[in-house]
C-alpha cells in the first residue's frame, strides 16, 4: 500500500464514496422532510374533509328533525294534547323509513297524560309540573353513546316553544339512530385515500369509534394545529391529526401510515445506492488507470535511478509527456548523464593519479635505490683514498719525518687531521642517511635505563672527565630502539663534550609532564651553551655554532637526532646562553599525554 | 710466525701497500700473497695442487667476482670450508655485516682511515689469527 500506484484511487475511492454517501444522505433527509410537511398537509386536509362531511351530515339530520317539529299535527299534539294519532302517523312515516331509528316525542303541559308506542316510535305527554317530565334537552345533535352494543347518537328538535302559538303545552323531538346505519365508512375511506384510517368520537374524547363499533382512542394530547408521530404496539409509526366537527360535539381523528407518506424518501434511497457507488467504482477505476501512466514513468524512474546506483550509467527514462513527469524524466536523464559524465571524469582522474602515483612510486623505489647505492659507494669508496692520505702522511712522517723539518712534520699532522676529520663526516653523514631510510620497529623501551648504560659508557671511555649525572628512573617510551638509541647517545655525547671544560660537569636526564600536552623529555648540562638567537640553526646538518678548535665535531649529530624525533612523530628544541649549559627538550608523538 | 701464509685479497693498491707495511712493521707473517680481484682469488684457493694459506684477508669490493661471492664459493668447497677469512674492508653497511657473518665469515673488521689505528688492528689480526687463535685441522 506504500505504492502510489494504490494510493492514489484507495484516496479517489474514499473522496467520492464519501461524497457519495453525504449527498444521497442530504437528499434522502431534504426529501424525507419535504414529505413530511406534504404528509402533514395531507393529513390536515384529510382530517379537515372529514369534519366538513360530517358536519353536513349531522346538518341535515338537525334540519329533518326541526322540519318533522315544525309538523302541524306534531306540534298541535305538544302544545295543546289534541291529536295524538295525528303526531304519531307522521312519525310513523320517518320510522318506517329508518327502521333503525328510535323515535320519541316528549311534551308536558296540561292535566293529562298520553303515552302511545307504535313500532320504533314513542308519543309522551305529562302535565305540568310532574317529576316525571324529563328536562328540556339542548337542540342540535348530541354526543355519541353506546345502546345495546350499538352506537347511536341523537338528533334535538324543540317544540312548541314558537312565539304566538297557543297552548301551554311544550316538548321535544329525539331521534336516535346508529351510526352503523349511516351511509358511509366506505366513502370515508375512500375519501382519505389509501394507508389511511379514521376515528370519530365525541369531543370529550370519552368514546371513539371506527363508525360501527367502539374502538380505542388516539394517543396523546389532541390538538388540531399539529399531527402527531407515534408508534402503535406493533412498532408501526403513524402520523395523525384530528379536527372539530362544526355544530357537533363530535371530533374526527385521521391518521397515516408513516412508512407509506415516506415511501418516496426510501425509494429514492434504494435507487441512488447503485448510482453512487457505481460511479465511485468508476471514479476509481479511471484513477486507477490515471495512477498507472502517472506512476509507470516514475517506477521506470526508480528503477534506473538503482540500475545507475549500481554503477551502470547507460541506462535512460524513455519519458516523453509534456507534463510535470515528462520534465522530471527529462531533468532525470540530463542528473543521470551529468551523473556518468562526472564519474568517468573521476575514473579517469583516479586513474591518471593512479598512474601518477605508480610512476611517482617507481621513480621513488629508483631513487631509493640509487640512494642506497651511492651510500654504499660513499660507505667504501670515498674513505679508501682518506685511508691513503692519512696512511701514507703517517709513512711519510715515519720515514722521512727528520729530512722534514718541524714545519713539514706539522703540516703532515694537519693533512693526516683533515683526512680523519672527513673520514668521521662521511660516517656521521651515513648514519643520517641511515636514520632517514630505516623501518621503525615499535616497542616500549625504557628510557631511563637507555641513557645511564649510555653515560657509564661515556664515563669509562673518558676516565679522565669528573662528571655528575643524574637520571629520572622509570621513564618508559614507545619508539623505535636502535633510533632512541643514537639520538639520546647523541645528545648525552654533545651533554658530555660541552662540559668538557666544567670542573664540576652536571648531565640531567628526565621529563616535564605537560598538562594535556605530550610529555617532554630533557637533557640538561651546565655547559658551555650557545647563544639562544641560533637555536634553530641548530638542526640543520653541518651546523656548528662552536669553533671546531673549541669543541670538535661534524655538525650532524643534531641533524640526526631532530630526523629521528621527527621520524617519532614528535618535536625537538633547545634552551641555552652561552655559559649557561643547555637544555634540549623533545617529544614523541607515539605516546599520549599523560 | 714465520712459514705461515697470509692471502690478502685486495684490488686498492694503496690499501695493499698500506697493510703490507702494517704487518711488516709487525713483523707478522713473511709470506703473503696478494690476489687483486675475486677470480684471481678463486683460482688460487680453489687451485687443488696449491698450498692453503693459513689466513684470508678478504676485501668485500673486488672487481668481476665480489668478496661475498668469494666467501661463498670457499664456504662451498669441502677443502676450504673451515678456512679462517677475515672481511677486512671500508664498510660498515649492516647489510655487509649480517650478509658477511651469514655466509660464514670468521671476523669483520673495518678499515680505519687513521693510519695508526688501522696498523694497530691489523698487528691484532695477524697476532689473534696466526698466533692465538687454534685452526681448524687440515
Amino acid at each position: 500500500m506504500s505504492s502510489l500506484r494504490w494510493r492514489l484511487p484507495v484516496l479517489i475511492l474514499a473522496l467520492l464514496a464519501s461524497i457519495g454517501i453525504a449527498f444521497t444522505w442530504t437528499a434522502y433527509r431534504e426529501m424525507r422532510h419535504a414529505l413530511r410537511l406534504a404528509a402533514d398537509e395531507r393529513v390536515h386536509n384529510a382530517a379537515t374533509q372529514l369534519a366538513d362531511l360530517l358536519a353536513q351530515t349531522a346538518a341535515a339530520r338537525t334540519a329533518e328533525s326541526r322540519r318533522l317539529a315544525a309538523d302541524v299535527a306534531v306540534q298541535r299534539f305538544v302544545v295543546t294534547g289534541e291529536g295524538p294519532d295525528a303526531a304519531l302517523l307522521v312519525l310513523r312515516a320517518l320510522g318506517r323509513r329508518n327502521q333503525q331509528a328510535r323515535i320519541w316525542l316528549s311534551a308536558r303541559g296540561g292535566t293529562s297524560s298520553t303515552h302511545l308506542t307504535s313500532d320504533n316510535v314513542t308519543l309522551d305527554r305529562v302535565p305540568e309540573p310532574s317529576g316525571a317530565a324529563p328536562a328540556m334537552p339542548t337542540e342540535g345533535v348530541g354526543a355519541l353513546q353506546v345502546n345495546d352494543g350499538r352506537v347511536t347518537y341523537r338528533t334535538i328538535a324543540i317544540v312548541g316553544a314558537t312565539p304566538g302559538q297557543a297552548g301551554d303545552g311544550v316538548g321535544f323531538l329525539s331521534i336516535e339512530r346508529p351510526l352503523s346505519s349511516s351511509a358511509g365508512a366506505t366513502l370515508m375511506e375512500r375519501l382519505i385515500g389509501s394507508g389511511a384510517t379514521f376515528r370519530f368520537g365525541n369531543a370529550s374524547g370519552d368514546l371513539w369509534t371506527d363508525l360501527s363499533k367502539p374502538v380505542e382512542g388516539p394517543p396523546g394530547v389532541l390538538s388540531e394545529s399539529t399531527t402527531l408521530s407515534f408508534a402503535d404496539t406493533s412498532r408501526t409509526r403513524y402520523l395523525g391529526t384530528t379536527a372539530q366537527i362544526a355544530g357537533t360535539p363530535w371530533r374526527v381523528w385521521v391518521q397515516f401510515n408513516e412508512a407509506s407518506l415516506m415511501q418516496p424518501a426510501a425509494t429514492l434511497l434504494r435507487r441512488m445506492w447503485p448510482w453512487t457507488a457505481g460511479l465511485t467504482l468508476l471514479g476509481v477505476v479511471a484513477v486507477w488507470f490515471l495512477s498507472a501512466r502517472i506512476t509507470r514513468p516514475l517506477e521506470q524512474m526508480a528503477g534506473t535511478a538503482d540500475a545507475i546506483a549500481s554503477g551502470d550509467y547507460s541506462h535512460r527514462v524513455s519519458v516523453t509527456a509534456r507534463d510535470e513527469i515528462g520534465r522530471l524524466g527529462a531533468a532525470f536523464n540530463m542528473m543521470a548523464s551529468r551523473v556518468g559524465e562526472s564519474h568517468d571524469a573521476l575514473e579517469a582522474r583516479v586513474q591518471a593519479r593512479t598512474q601518477e602515483l605508480q610512476q611517482s612510486a617507481a621513480e621513488l623505489t629508483a631513487s631509493n635505490r640509487e640512494l642506497e647505492a651511492f651510500s654504499y659507494s660513499v660507505s667504501h669508496d670515498l674513505r679508501a683514498p682518506l685511508r691513503s692520505v692519512d696512511g701514507f702522511s703517517q709513512a711519510l712522517l715515519e720515514d722521512c719525518g727528520d729530512r722534514l723539518g718541524p714545519d713539514g712534520q706539522e703540516h703532515l699532522r694537519r693533512i693526516r687531521a683533515a683526512a680523519q676529520h672527513m673520514g668521521q663526516l662521511i660516517d656521521d653523514l651515513l648514519k643520517l642517511a641511515r636514520v632517514t631510510r630505516a623501518e621503525l620497529n615499535f616497542e616500549r623501551i625504557d628510557l631511563s635505563a637507555m641513557a645511564q648504560g649510555t653515560l657509564t659508557a661515556l664515563s669509562e671511555k673518558h676516565q679522565d672527565r669528573a662528571v655528575e649525572w643524574h637520571v629520572q628512573p622509570g621513564l618508559e617510551a614507545t619508539g623505535d630502539a636502535r633510533l632512541l638509541q643514537i639520538a639520546l647517545t647523541n645528545l648525552l655525547e654533545n651533554a658530555w663534550k660541552f662540559t668538557g671544560k666544567r670542573p664540576q660537569a652536571h648531565i640531567e636526564f628526565g621529563v616535564r609532564n605537560g598538562r594535556g600536552q605530550p610529555r617532554e623529555y630533557f637533557v640538561k648540562d651546565n655547559g658551555a651553551g650557545f647563544d639562544g638567537t641560533y637555536a634553530s640553526k641548530l638542526f640543520g646538518a653541518f651546523q656548528r655554532l662552536h669553533h671546531s678548535g673549541d669543541f670538535p665535531g661534524t655538525g650532524i649529530g643534531l641533524a640526526t637526532v631532530q630526523r629521528i624525533v621527527s621520524r617519532h612523530g614528535g618535536q625537538i628544541r633547545a634552551e641555552s646562553a652561552p655559559e649557561q649549559g643547555a637544555t634540549f627538550w623533545f617529544t614523541l608523538q607515539a605516546e599520549q599525554a599523560i | 710466525m714465520n712459514g705461515s701464509l697470509i692471502a690478502l685479497i685486495e684490488d686498492n693498491p694503496d690499501d695493499e701497500a698500506l697493510t703490507l707495511r702494517a704487518l711488516k712493521k709487525h713483523g707478522i707473517a713473511n709470506d703473503i700473497v696478494v690476489l687483486r680481484d675475486g677470480v684471481e682469488a678463486l683460482a688460487f684457493l680453489l687451485a687443488p695442487d696449491q698450498p692453503l694459506p693459513h689466513l684470508v684477508l678478504l676485501d668485500l669490493k673486488l672487481p668481476r667476482v665480489n668478496g661475498l661471492e668469494v666467501l661463498q664459493r670457499l664456504r662451498a668447497e669441502p677443502r676450504t670450508r673451515l678456512l679462517p677469512v677475515v672481511i677486512l674492508t671500508s664498510s660498515n653497511e649492516e647489510r655487509d655485516l649480517i650478509e658477511g657473518y651469514r655466509l660464514g665469515a670468521n671476523s669483520y673488521v673495518r678499515k680505519p682511515v687513521d693510519f695508526v689505528q688501522f696498523s694497530d688492528a691489523v698487528q691484532q689480526l695477524g697476532l689473534y689469527w696466526l698466533v692465538l687463535n687454534q685452526a681448524p685441522p687440515r
